[in-house]
């Protein structure tokens, strides 16, 4: 059972194989940092004093300031229908639910690519963080990121934060993107709700909101107030294990599969 | 001759209302290549797909290898091999990595995915992108997909549809061969009877969600000269109908030719002979062979 569902799980990792999730994951990891690393190349006359004192803990929270409030949520909204988009657009569920696997098998496996794929995505974030830091740091050595260590554990932990906070998302946006067969429609609502979050963003009970939870859960403002962060972070836990079991539930009971 | 595809009073219907399945029996012989025939939208795909499990069974019994569809899902699947429609194919992997992820989930050994190429002949292509084959290329691959796990049952939806005719006379050479050599049954649909004709061992004619005939291609071949007509050609068609009237049911009359059902050489004779002792001239007597296709659009007309 559990060695059967390790093979379909690597098979469901050979599917993503060369597609776009994966591309994605990567050039969506590098895209901030990329662009710092522009900023600190030309214009080190500002920047050189910004990042004097505390390089490391400035340009890390730099990037993910940027990275959690937008981009990391797009990222998991686009990533997960180009998963299951997979199937989709080759026409291939039939066969799949053709395999001898369990419906739960389909389901998880799946789900688990997914989720590497993210957890793929923050380690290359870091990476590219610390790579074009010291990129920049060649090309201006006024730079003084060469003269302080890089604080892993700190990123390790922001990194276990940010990637918890997106769990919610993942199995709305998961569910909607099996339901529906038009990419369109699971980005769209994902894109719109996100979108919406933003514009309500200082509701009171904003910590019923799962495309919030990576803002509150990196923002200095919301950090100031530790209860409601514990809030968000039990609803995070709600809405991920309620949505995730409601897209299985909908899944076993669908007529017509494939 | 044991069943190992059977259907008991299958119905299936759309929320609309709409039937598309009636009462279906079909029972597929084992070691049979079986040609579940009908035009389109008949109601074929909708019956292999229940078959697969791929639609929610709504009335009526599914049984493969003696058991029950849904209490031994997964067990029956690991014995079947199936294409339904269009090739399943990971369009941006090759065709052996198209093999490899099916090789994984049913666990066999790596030395099939080389085996089944060369079997479908694809040895060539097997490190090109799928999405780079022919159709008949990409139908081979699917077919090789189907039989990676070496199954009892192979599920064949229409599988020479758009294909080219040589692609037409592989795929069906392949299936021939996948009978004989390694005793498969296949259970193969199409709408075309001349493509059935020319590899099934037994046929199954389904319209309107109903199955209008299930039997040998032997039994199909016999209901066809059964169906066979004597066409005769006279100067006065009354008068010749007058004298065989009481030996011969008329089917119709068709100009000046009446036509009636052929029953044996004798009496084909005694007809003109008839005809001949009441002074009827006849022009011509023949013997119309209703052809299979012929066969097909009255079952189906009915």
């Amino acid at each position: 059972m559990v060695a059967s569902f390790l093979l379909n799980t690597k098979a469901e990792f050979l599917k993503s194989k060369r597609t776009m999730a994966f591309w994605l994951t990567v050039v969506g990891a590098a895209f901030v940092p990329g662009i710092n690393f522009i900023s600190l190349v030309a214009r080190p006359d500002r920047f050189v004093r910004v990042y004097k004192d505390n390089p490391w803990q400035q340009i890390i929270n730099e990037n993910w300031q940027v990275a959690t409030v937008f981009i990391l949520p797009m990222y998991v909204i686009l990533v997960i229908s180009l998963v299951v988009q997979i199937e989709y657009r080759n026409n291939t569920w039939k066969q799949v639910y053709t395999l001898p696997r369990t419906l739960a098998d389909i389901f998880f496996s799946r789900f688990v690519v997914i989720h590497s794929l993210i957890l793929f995505c923050l380690i290359l974030f870091n990476a590219s963080i610390v790579i074009a830091s010291c990129a920049a740091n060649l090309v201006h050595k006024q730079y003084t990121f060469f003269d302080h260590a890089v604080p892993w554990k700190r990123m390790f932990l922001i990194s276990v934060k940010i990637y918890f906070s997106v769990l919610a998302i993942t199995s709305i946006q998961y569910w909607l993107s099996l339901r529906f067969r038009n990419f369109i429609v699971p980005v769209g609502i994902g894109l719109a709700l996100l979108i919406t979050g933003l514009t309500i963003h200082s509701w009171e009970h904003l910590y019923y909101y799962p495309y919030m939870y990576p803002a509150i859960s990196f923002l200095p403002n919301f950090e100031k107030i530790p209860s409601f962060v514990q809030k968000a972070q039990l609803f995070n836990a709600i809405w991920f294990v309620m949505v995730l079991l409601i897209g299985f539930f909908d899944l076993v009971q669908r007529k017509e599969k494939g | 001759m044991h069943t190992i595809i059977e259907t008991q009073h299958l119905h299936f219907a759309f929320q609309t209302g709409q039937k598309i399945l009636d009462d279906l029996n079909l029972q597929v012989p084992t070691g049979s290549i079986y040609g579940f025939l009908g035009p389109n939208g008949a109601g074929k795909t909708t019956t292999l797909r229940l078959l697969l499990g791929l639609l929610k069974k709504q009335d009526g019994d599914l049984t493969l290898f003696g058991q029950h569809f849904q209490r031994h899902r997964l067990h029956i699947l690991r014995r079947i091999g199936s294409l339904i429609e269009q090739p399943s194919l990971y369009l941006h992997l090759t065709g052996k990595e198209n093999l490899e992820i099916f090789r994984l989930t049913y666990q066999c050994d790596k030395n099939r995915i080389n085996e089944v190429l060369k079997l479908v002949g694809l040895q060539q292509a097997a490190n090109k992108k799928a999405k780079n084959y022919s159709l008949g290329m990409k139908q081979r691959l699917a077919i090789a997909i189907a039989l990676l796990h070496d199954p009892d049952v192979l599920i064949l939806d229409e599988p020479t549809n758009g294909l080219d005719p040589n692609g037409i006379i592989e795929t069906r050479e392949l299936i021939k061969q996948l009978n004989r050599e390694f005793g498969k049954t296949i259970l193969v649909s199409s709408h075309l009877l001349s493509e059935v004709e020319k590899m099934a061992t037994h046929v199954g004619i389904i319209h309107k969600g109903k199955l209008l005939f299930q039997g040998s291609l032997q039994q199909l071949q016999q209901l066809q000269s059964q169906q066979s007509v004597v066409e005769i050609e006279v100067n006065d068609i009354t008068k010749a109908q007058l004298a065989i009237k009481d030996h011969f049911p008329l089917k119709h009359v068709h100009g000046s030719r009446l036509v009636v059902d052929y029953e044996s050489r004798e009496r084909s004779a005694l007809l003109n002979k008839l005809l001949v002792q009441q002074d009827v001239e006849v022009y011509q007597l023949a013997v119309a062979q209703n052809d299979l296709e012929n066969l097909f659009i009255q079952i189906t007309a009915q």
